[in-house]
């Protein structure tokens, strides 16, 4: 548990990086998030997906963030997540004793599953927090289906 | 696979109560410092901020469970309560703190006692 005070430029090994990339490898072949041939964002929001018979869901912490300032796009199956933080203006007179937020361009992509109704996909933002509902499409179940041979 | 992510995360916290130390700058200006605290997912009525003595204290409740952290397939955010202390010095004209939050970012602003003011000197000249 970290307490007190942290400069940015120390940088401490938080755990959840080193969590964060073992997850990544976990569930790469599922979602994969990010894309691999782009230089990766100066920071990134963390991310939740969650997924159920239902529905798929995303939620994102980017908090500082204003609505008009954030986009949500949909290609193909990649759902991206953009937007930049804007920094406060720093006035001359302001000594700054900690800076640890981040702020900056982002963007984080995640791979949806098959079956999701992209007409019905819903994207809300409060508190800091983005929240996005995919819908599964009725799913036609997949059924076993007993191949005749000629 | 739900579970492994469930002992990963336990693992990675290494509590069961975890608390989430937020982000924060602070500066200071002739004026005031201010404290600017990321708490995204905190509502103004889950905010709880306490100042002791000299210590600064800022929970903030996450009022908001994982429907089911079984159907979690990719989890980084922790759905925890915010905590976080600062020391604050004597000079702080503790009447006059002022709290706000938006977009899930807290802005604390404690202005400078009047002694602490940087003041302007007269000088008297002699006629």
């Amino acid at each position: 548990m970290k307490w007190g005070l942290t400069r940015r430029n120390e940088q401490p090994e938080w755990g959840i990086d080193s969590f964060r990339k073992e997850i990544n490898q976990l569930f790469n072949d599922f979602f994969s998030i990010g894309p691999s041939s782009l230089p990766e964002s100066a920071w990134m929001p963390t991310v939740d997906v969650e997924e159920d018979d239902r529905e798929v869901r995303v939620r994102a912490e980017i908090p500082g963030i204003e609505e008009k300032d954030l986009s949500v796009t949909l290609e193909n199956d990649l759902l991206t997540i953009a937007g930049e933080k804007k920094e406060e203006k720093r006035e001359e007179n302001r000594r700054h004793v900690i800076s640890e937020r981040r702020f900056g361009s982002f963007h984080r992509t995640i791979r949806l599953p098959e079956g999701i109704d992209r007409e019905k996909i819903e994207a809300g933002f409060k508190n800091g927090v983005l929240r996005i509902t995919i819908p599964r499409v009725e799913a036609p179940e997949k059924k076993r289906v007993k191949i005749a041979l000629k | 696979m739900a579970n492994e992510v469930k002992k990963m995360r336990k693992d990675a916290y290494n509590c069961e109560e975890c608390v989430i130390v937020p982000p924060a700058d602070i500066y200071e200006t002739a004026e005031e410092y201010v404290i600017k605290a990321d708490m995204p997912g905190t509502r103004r009525e889950d905010l709880e901020i306490t100042l002791e003595k000299n210590r600064l204290d800022i929970y903030g409740r996450v009022d908001e469970a994982l429907t089911n952290e079984e159907n979690l397939k990719y989890g980084e955010y922790r759905l925890n309560n915010y905590h976080r202390a600062f020391v604050v010095g004597d000079g702080i004209d503790r009447e006059k703190i002022n709290a706000t939050l938006e977009n899930g970012v807290l802005t604390l602003t404690l202005p400078k006692s009047e002694k602490l003011k940087p003041r302007r000197i007269e000088i008297k000249t002699e006629a």
